[in-house]
């Protein structure tokens, strides 16, 4: 918990305060996470390849669109796309470690359920990064981004049931933040269809003088 | 308001983390140790008995 919420914090104050370095020299920061994730790959377990420097930026990623609209939300959104690609490296990094782990000893076929569920998430994940790279999302058309990225939250909820299922010590830490994710989720979507509706309401109040 | 709320329960769960889980133990986990805190369940599944040993070694 102490590590998560410490890295997620340090994330946000680099983010908000170099929000424009790193979208300038992301490739470069892309190849250094790269590095850093093979390189703890090769190593006993530790804090990168046991998937807690993934989620902590995938915190950041998931709450950054559901924030109030400010300072604090501009930089996130601003950065978003790194932060994905960070958080999926790092991630990637850990589920293969697992997965190598699981082979070598002999409990692929009989791993508990949140293993699979881990190895499902890290499916859904990669669409969703490598379309987060910005000279391959300028290849696609904007709706087929959108409507891929909608499996963002199908990834957040297999990531959610991935890390309740371990059933750690920050069983408590994983409920909290993701039922905040959920509350915050309803309430941007609730906010954007109260705009809708206003908006709508607005076109068909003048509907009739410009006709 | 609601990056404020964000912004405290994040402190808070910092703060509770810090009182729960030794800051020792952090600190040996980003060393590199695996710690009771930081052990993997999969080490159980694994194979692995407490301590990190193996059930099998003859060093314990």
């Amino acid at each position: 918990m102490t590590l998560i919420a410490g890295l997620t914090i340090l994330w946000l104050i680099l983010v908000l305060l170099l929000s424009k370095w790193i979208r300038k020299f992301n490739l470069y920061l892309y190849g250094i996470a790269v590095i850093v994730a093979v390189i703890a790959f090769t190593q006993e377990t530790n804090i990168f390849n046991m998937g807690y420097v993934g989620l902590s930026f995938f915190i950041l990623v998931m709450f950054a669109s559901s924030l109030s609209q400010g300072f604090v939300k501009k930089k996130l959104m601003g950065n978003r796309a790194e932060l994905a690609v960070f958080g999926s490296i790092f991630s990637i990094g850990h589920g293969l470690k697992y997965i190598v782990f699981a082979i070598d000893f002999s409990f692929l076929w009989r791993a508990p359920l949140y293993f699979y569920i881990g190895v499902a998430s890290l499916v859904v994940m990669l669409p969703l990064a490598i379309t987060s790279l910005m000279f391959i999302r300028k290849k696609m058309k904007g709706k087929t981004w959108k409507l891929l990225h909608k499996l963002s939250y199908l990834f957040y909820g297999a990531v959610a049931l991935h890390l309740i299922l371990i059933n750690s010590e920050r069983l408590i830490f994983y409920i909290v933040v993701f039922s905040l994710y959920i509350i915050y989720r309803g309430l941007a979507w609730l906010q954007a269809k109260q705009q809708k509706s206003l908006k709508t309401h607005k076109e068909m109040k003048k509907g009739p003088a410009t006709a | 308001m609601k990056n404020i709320i964000l912004g405290f329960f994040l402190i808070v769960l910092l703060g509770i983390g810090i009182v729960r889980e030794p800051i020792k133990e952090t600190a040996d986990f980003i060393a590199g140790a695996s710690t009771d805190t930081y052990g993997t369940q999969i080490d159980l599944i694994a194979g692995v008995s407490d301590g990190g040993y193996s059930e099998d070694s003859l060093g314990s």
